[in-house]
């Protein structure tokens, strides 16, 4: 009965998988820059705080191809994200709601050290669209006219990876990146009596690159992780009618580290922070504001003495503050992000299969930063274990 | 049931409603230029091209329709100085009138006519807004109504009759009455003598209508001869109304209407047509006036809003100006090259857009009519040529629309412009 269940949930949330890859945006940031950065985390991760990394258990991730080490069993995790935000921009505000797929990924052990890994995560979204009435002269006088620009899509990150458990205490993690993905953008402009006005350009993207990660368990309650991902350069290509353009970008090192610790029976607390250098594509984004480095910083507890039905319910509570790459407009403020968070999580299937939810309050911009938006954001993310 | 197995099935239902959730994604939809990038607002463009660069005229026909297939008929007096007009009319007096009496029907072939009159409808937006004095006269020469012209009673064959009087031979005046516009509708009533309408019985009663006042042109939407008539076999008080409607109508006129002498000529009691051919491959500017220099773009490369012709009306001679709006409509012509007789074929696209190809009315006032035919110059940029053949036509055929004929033609300059609104494809613009 566990078997089968944990089979039908995988093939449930590979379906659930497949059919939304069509991603939306979670936040008007996404028009800026090569997007809004998303991190392909779980439920869990959100819920305390969004730590990327330096959980003690093995645990798939995108983040650190060390973390799947010790997974005994094969393994899936799809996570979903509905958002709501709300922005401000001058005097003109916005609202949104979207739904998103941020991760899909399944480990499979080959032995008892070594656990491989692959999946498909988010990594820049580009999913937004604008809708701006203005008037033009003709010479026939003065007319309305409405112009839609939508894009949709975005740069995803295809990653297979290998987890080996060098000791008991320590493990390392190599994974090797493939970024892919596409943005359809396509502008209407409509005349008020007359044939709108369509045309589409096509942005696809490509490249690879590498990740390498690390955990160590220094005690029975303490773990601490690091993994770092960058090398190669991500190439966009652009087509339309009106002509084909290309362009490479360097693709950013990120350097992640995180550690966590037991600190009672029922209580474990988890720290990260995430670096990555997306200064590197200042120059080639100098025209549209720039970019810079992003600096972040995650926390969480865990409590898990709660129980529903006989069994545990891990309650959690988080924090996040970071900085976003891109800006808003050319002169304003780099924005950036806080956000608080609660999760819990809730074992099926004698512990095949571990859904976690998990909710976040947060900010991001400012008003230097030329856009104020409040959002909430909710995850599910459903593990599934071999059982 | 193990709760377990319940508890199993409702997650994996839960899970298969993952993608409907996505399915009701909402893409973010910014509003206000503080959320549009930079760069990327579409530029929209507008080129007036003149006849020199685009346009090949091959030439204007006439005679496609003839006076008798109008749906209406016009009556006139030396108007605009030149034309006049009398509608030809058979009314057939009834032999015998029908009625019942308390449910029996009878018939009756020895009533008598107490009154008569003949009731006829003013078109007013086609007629001059003057007031007017209606006559009717008995025709005193026999005539083919199918070839009667203004001049000749019988035009057929080897036989060729002329009138004795032009506009066909007048008896002595039955009635006049006078059309006074606004102060009493457009039905004017010209009373007839009823020993008149004796003497022209059985036999039928061929009558045409004059205008007294030179200068005057009245366009008639209908005309019917309402009897009253007293059965011989029915009680003292009894009276019928009898409508008769006239047959065999037609009109004839002097002089003929004028030869389109190279201009643009549409429409009319003649239909007449105009041949052209557009060359739509041309170079566009690709930038604002003002940031001139700029390269061109060819028409193929950009996204066209509206292309159309702008037709200069000029004045109508011989008193054939349209004094209501002309049916204006382009058809494509497939094989210019049979003149004339080229078969047309109706350009609306996938049965017509609000936006395009469809019938443009030209009022008498306008100073410019626009004749859009977007949606055919973007199937011609998906074609080996961008040259297309027109026909314009001055008269609304076929469809779902009723047939839509003036007496007056749609006469325009031969140098139409092109105008083309067009908006710049976005180009790539990688961050």
């Amino acid at each position: 009965m566990t078997s089968s269940f944990a089979r039908g949930a995988a093939l449930a949330a590979l379906l659930a998988g497949s059919l939304a890859a069509p991603a939306g945006a979670q936040s008007v940031l996404a028009s800026r820059g090569l997007g809004y950065p998303i991190e392909p985390l779980d439920a869990r991760s959100r819920g305390l705080g969004g730590v990327t990394t330096g959980l003690a258990d093995p645990a798939i991730s995108m983040v650190n191809p060390a973390s799947a080490a010790g997974t005994p069993v094969y393994g899936f995790v799809v996570a979903m994200q509905p958002d709501r935000y709300d922005a401000t921009a001058g005097s003109v505000s916005s609202r949104g709601t979207t739904v998103r797929f941020p991760l899909l990924m399944a480990v499979i052990p080959a032995s008892s050290r070594l656990v491989l890994q692959a999946g498909y995560g988010a990594y820049l979204d580009q999913h937004w669209r604008v809708v701006q009435d203005d008037s033009i002269d003709l010479s026939t006088g003065r007319v309305g006219v409405t112009d839609r620009f939508s894009s949709s899509g975005g740069v995803a990150r295809f990653q297979a990876g290998a987890a080996y458990r060098l000791t008991e205490r320590l493990s390392l993690g190599v994974a090797a990146d493939v970024f892919t993905g596409a943005a359809h953008d396509s502008s209407e402009r409509t005349i008020a009596g007359f044939l709108p006005a369509q045309s589409e350009v096509v942005y696809s993207y490509s490249g690879i690159g590498a990740g390498l990660g690390a955990r160590w368990q220094p005690s029975e309650r303490t773990s601490l992780s690091a993994a770092v991902h960058g090398g190669g350069r991500i190439h966009a290509e652009a087509d339309s009618a009106g002509g084909h353009e290309a362009k490479d970008y360097s693709n950013p090192l990120s350097v992640d580290a995180g550690a966590s610790a037991r600190v009672g029976a029922n209580t474990m607390v988890v720290l990260s922070g995430r670096w990555a250098g997306w200064s590197t594509v200042n120059d080639e984004l100098s025209a549209s504001g720039g970019a810079r480095d992003a600096a972040a910083v995650a926390g969480g507890v865990e409590y898990t003495g709660f129980s529903l039905f006989r069994k545990a319910l891990p309650l959690r509570l988080g924090g996040r503050y970071g900085q976003l790459p891109f800006r808003w407009a050319g002169t304003v403020d780099f924005p950036t992000e806080r956000a608080v968070t609660a999760g819990l999580g809730f074992g099926l299937g004698a512990g095949a299969a571990l859904l976690d939810a998990s909710a976040e309050r947060g900010w991001r911009g400012g008003a230097a930063a030329g856009v104020d938006e409040p959002y909430w954001r909710f995850s599910f993310s459903l593990r599934v274990l071999g059982r | 049931m193990p709760f377990r197995f319940v508890r199993a099935r409702t997650l994996l239902g839960l899970l298969a409603l993952l993608p409907a959730a996505a399915c009701k994604d909402q893409t973010p939809t910014l509003s206000g230029d503080p959320f549009f990038p930079g760069g990327s607002r579409p530029v929209t463009l507008e080129a007036i091209l003149p006849a020199s660069q685009f346009l090949t005229a091959l030439g204007s026909f006439s005679g496609y329709e003839a006076a008798r297939t109008f749906n209406a008929q016009v009556v006139a007096n030396q108007y605009a100085g030149a034309l006049s007009a009398h509608p030809l009319q058979r009314y057939i007096i009834p032999k015998n009138v029908d009625y019942s009496v308390n449910g029996v029907s009878t018939t009756d072939s020895l009533y008598t006519i107490t009154s008569a009159r003949l009731v006829v409808v003013v078109d007013s937006l086609g007629s001059k807004v003057t007031p007017t004095t209606l006559q009717l006269f008995p025709i005193a020469q026999a005539y083919d109504w199918l070839t009667a012209t203004w001049t000749l009673a019988v035009d057929s064959g080897a036989v060729h009759t002329p009138w004795t009087e032009p506009g066909g031979t007048k008896g002595p005046l039955l009635s006049s009455a006078t059309w006074t516009p606004h102060a009493a509708g457009d039905t004017v009533l010209l009373p007839i003598d009823t020993a008149r309408i004796r003497v022209l019985r059985p036999d039928s009663m061929p009558v045409l209508l004059a205008t007294a006042q030179a200068g005057t042109r009245l366009q008639l939407s209908s005309t019917v001869l309402r009897l009253s008539v007293k059965p011989s076999n029915a009680g003292k008080d009894t009276t019928l109304t009898v409508d008769v409607s006239p047959t065999r109508n037609t009109f004839v006129f002097t002089p003929q209407p004028p030869a389109a002498g190279g201009t643009f000529q549409a429409g009319g009691i003649l239909a007449d047509r105009t041949l052209f051919e557009v060359n739509l491959d041309q170079q566009l500017p690709g930038c604002a006036p003002a940031d001139q220099p700029c390269p061109t773009v060819s028409f193929r490369d950009v996204r066209l809003n509206r292309v159309s012709l702008l037709l200069r009306p000029l004045p109508v001679p011989l008193g054939f100006d349209p004094l209501r709006s002309v049916p204006l409509e382009l058809f494509l012509v497939q094989e210019p090259e049979l003149g004339r007789r080229a078969p047309l074929v109706p350009s609306r696209v996938s049965g017509g857009s609000a936006l395009d190809s469809l019938q443009v009315f030209a009022a008498p006032a306008d100073t410019v009519v626009e004749l859009p035919f977007t949606l055919q110059a973007t199937l011609q940029t998906q074609s080996d040529s961008l040259r297309v053949a027109f026909a314009l036509l001055g008269e609304v055929t076929g469809g779902t629309t009723a047939s839509l004929r003036t007496f007056g033609l749609g006469r325009y300059e031969s140098t139409p412009r092109l105008r083309i609104v067009y908006t710049l494809p976005t180009r790539p613009s990688l961050p």
